[in-house]
């Protein structure tokens, strides 16, 4: 081999190393380059924490669904608030609001101790940790000092809030609800400043309506979530779902990216429509409160429904503690703490109606066959004292001025109310025949109305293996030994308004409900027969003839609607055992207008002092709720009454629309 | 084949920009998401205010103490007192409205 030709060898050599080493080189610098554009365009999660990038979450404020009326009226609302909070580490630690809180009672309060608690953190700390905490200090003041400017919290209350505040605490709420003008002075200060205060997005729970309704509406916890009525019954439609968002930041603030799967969509809670009215709500409340007070009575309950469908208008329950009287209602110490916890005496009480309870059996006497298959000899009616075998007491009328007869029609029975005339109409019955007379109107059933679930009461009617003649079937049939609740009383009297059908109570489930979609409607309509048509529209004749001639005829009697109802007191029973002689619970129901029934209502009031026959004391509540709701409803008065010009032109229906 | 090299360069520094710049525009656009969404949560909460306000505007109370500070042209017919009155003091006037059937002799 030549020189020339080793020569050209090696550079050869030298420029093939040269090409590939060029080459590796670029290759290098691509496959960095295409590294930091993968890093950069798609950095692996494991990454995230080391990138200097941070993750935070941004949350949905969600809204629980709004409670109305079924006018729209709103009755409950989620209202948008803040609340400001304070992180006192920023300012000073734990052990010193400690000492502060020991020493003088607050920051600054009494600056001669400040020499004491510097002498001790310069023990605990060293001069310099003295230096850097009087600093704090000098900033709490000063935060506390110009919040007490801005939005109005007394300085002396912020400081005692940051000196009570457990350690544990990250912050520490100054204000649970501020007011918009407050935040926006707060924000306006804070100029984007971070010296540990934070606004926080919250929602209040704001009640409207009716203070009698508050028990219906319930209340909702400061987490959120029901505790009692509607609000807790009806959780799940209410209830709202916060969503957030997660999101990768630069430190300084700026969005990288939205992580996969990192988007949790929230959801408003279902507005919820009641079926109660607040106006006539309102009127009942009114009224009743106002009778209980006349006759200083130890409570009352009145309960107003549409019969035709069941929707419950109004539902009051009020209690009245007497300190002068011994009082037998059962207390509720729970509506003094809050009326939204308070019971629900309409669902959970059962008490004794006394005569109301008459025209249920009366008409399930009549249709067993009393008075057809049946005779009932009207001649032993009210003469003297009916003496039944085996009963411990006599039955006899009572009233403010018994009946005497004469007893032509076995009808004089219920409109006189006369307990020895049901005596011998329940004579021919059997113990099974009576007790399913009670049973066919829903008594001894809860009306499952959506409210009270399983507290309601089922009413109480005794076994057929306890029921007597001489005292069950006798006593229930004049509304003795039999216990129900209000509710079932209006579910039952809807009967004779709707030609013998009973509709399913209901408290949700307003007809115009069903458009907005997505609403649980609660029970459908349903209707059960508890008579036949002719026997319920007799009964109906009769209990109007209770308005007119009977024992409603003073107090109960409207002179725009046609009512037609039936008046009740019953001996209040002794928790010690019996009945006090003296004391009673008075009631009416009553329904109008009697040719196409739109309203049914019913008064119960506990143990009034002044006066006690029912028609007396709960009769003029009925009357005005029953005047004052159907104007409400627009429904045309159906009476005209002599000398009333204004009504004259309003129509020439009869004043006797049964065609009495 | 150093031209080759620069070219090879030349086009993977061209990538890496490109997908550099689709990175920018990613930014944004998540940026632009964030922000929009920050806005309907605001946007919602306003209008939730906004139920609230109403609500309390339309308190039955508050819709009588509305009522009573209408002034009078405002208020039904029914409400209208001073129209009553000023009705009352007026004199009947004079017609000059002729009944057709009495013109004709009916």
């Amino acid at each position: 081999m030549t020189f020339e030709n080793r020569n050209q060898s090696i550079i050869n050599s030298t420029a093939r190393w040269g090409r590939l080493s060029v080459g590796l080189i670029a290759i290098g610098i691509a496959a960095t380059l295409f590294k930091v554009a993968w890093l950069k365009v798609d950095p692996p999660v494991q990454l995230g924490d080391r990138s200097g990038a941070e993750q935070r979450v941004n949350y949905e404020p969600r809204f629980r669904g709004e409670i109305t009326d079924r006018n729209g009226r709103t009755l409950a609302i989620d209202s948008p608030c803040w609340r400001l909070a304070l992180d006192p580490s920023y300012f000073c630690s734990h052990g010193y609001r400690k000492m502060v809180g020991e020493e003088a009672g607050e920051i600054g309060a009494r600056p001669d101790l400040d020499l004491v608690i510097d002498q001790k953190l310069t023990l605990l700390a060293g001069p310099l940790g003295l230096a850097q905490e009087q600093l704090r200090v000098h900033k709490l003041r000063t935060i506390t000092a110009k919040l007490d400017d801005l939005i109005g919290i007394p300085k002396r209350e912020l400081t005692r809030r940051l000196i009570d505040a457990p350690a544990t605490k990250q912050y520490v709420v100054l204000e649970k609800l501020l007011k918009e003008w407050q935040v926006d002075a707060i924000r306006s200060w804070l100029d984007g400043r971070n010296i540990g205060l934070l606004l926080e997005k919250r929602t209040e729970r704001r009640y409207y309506g009716p203070e009698s309704l508050q028990m219906i509406v319930g209340k909702c916890r400061d987490n959120g979530v029901g505790g009692s009525g509607i609000e807790q019954r009806r959780e799940e439609n209410l209830q709202s779902v916060r969503g957030e968002l997660k999101t990768r930041r630069t430190s300084r603030g700026t969005v990288i990216s939205i992580p996969m799967g990192s988007y949790e969509r929230g959801r408003h809670g279902t507005d919820f429509t009641l079926t109660i009215d607040a106006q006539i709500q309102l009127m009942a409340e009114e009224a009743l409160r106002a009778q209980i007070e006349v006759q200083n009575a130890g409570g009352g309950r009145c309960v107003v429904i549409d019969p035709s469908n069941g929707d419950i208008l109004a539902m009051v329950d009020i209690l009245n503690r007497r300190p002068d009287v011994e009082e037998v209602i059962l207390d509720d110490p729970m509506r003094r703490v809050e009326p939204k916890l308070g019971r629900d005496r309409n669902m959970i009480d059962a008490f004794e109606p006394g005569s109301t309870f008459k025209p249920f059996i009366w008409s399930g006497a009549l249709e067993a066959g009393v008075g057809t298959r049946h005779s009932v000899d009207l001649k032993r009616i009210n003469v003297e004292a009916v003496r039944i075998k085996g009963r411990r007491t006599t039955v006899k009328d009572a009233g403010i001025n018994a009946y005497r007869g004469p007893i032509k029609k076995i009808d004089t029975i219920l409109i006189k109310s006369l307990n020895t005339g049901m005596a011998e109409m329940v004579r021919k019955l059997s113990n099974q025949e009576m007790r399913s007379i009670v049973k066919r109107f829903g008594f001894g059933s809860r009306t499952n109305c959506g409210l009270a679930g399983a507290a309601e009461h089922p009413g109480q009617i005794t076994s057929l293996e306890n029921w007597s003649f001489a005292n069950t079937t006798i006593s229930v049939s004049f509304g003795h030994e039999v216990a129900v609740t209000t509710l079932q009383m209006v579910r039952a009297f809807s009967a004779f308004c709707c030609e013998g059908m009973m509709p399913q109570l209901r408290i949700s489930g307003h007809s115009d409900v069903a458009n907005k979609g997505g609403i649980d409607l609660g029970p459908h309509l349903l209707k059960t027969r508890a008579l036949n048509p002719e026997i319920a529209r007799r009964t109906k004749n009769a209990l109007r003839q209770v308005v007119l001639r009977g024992t409603l005829k003073n107090y109960g009697r409207s002179d725009r609607y046609s009512m037609f109802g039936k008046s009740g007191t019953a001996d209040l029973p002794n928790p010690k055992g019996g009945y006090f002689k003296d004391r009673y619970t008075s009631n009416v129901i009553a329904g109008a207008p009697f040719q196409d029934p739109r309203i049914v209502v019913y008064c119960v009031i506990d143990d009034p002092k002044k006066n006690h026959y029912g028609g007396q004391v709960a009769g003029p509540v009925v009357k005005q709720v029953v005047d004052a709701a159907l104007m409400h409803l627009g429904v045309k008065p159906d009476l005209v009454v002599e000398g009333a010009e204004h009504r004259a032109s309003l129509g020439t229906l009869p004043l006797h629309p049964g065609g009495e | 084949m150093f031209a080759k090299l620069t070219m090879l360069i030349l086009g993977l520094g061209l990538l890496a920009a490109l997908l550099l710049v689709n990175r920018q525009r990613r930014y944004e656009i998540v940026g632009e998401t964030v922000r929009l969404h920050a806005e309907i949560q605001q946007l919602q909460r306003a209008i939730q205010e906004r139920k609230v306000r109403v609500t309390e505007a339309t308190k039955p109370a508050e819709l009588e103490a509305m009522k009573n500070g209408l002034s009078e042209q405002w208020k039904s017919i029914g409400d209208r007192t001073q129209l009553f009155d000023q009705l009352e003091g007026l004199e009947v006037e004079k017609t000059t409205f002729v009944d057709p059937g009495m013109e004709l002799g009916g």
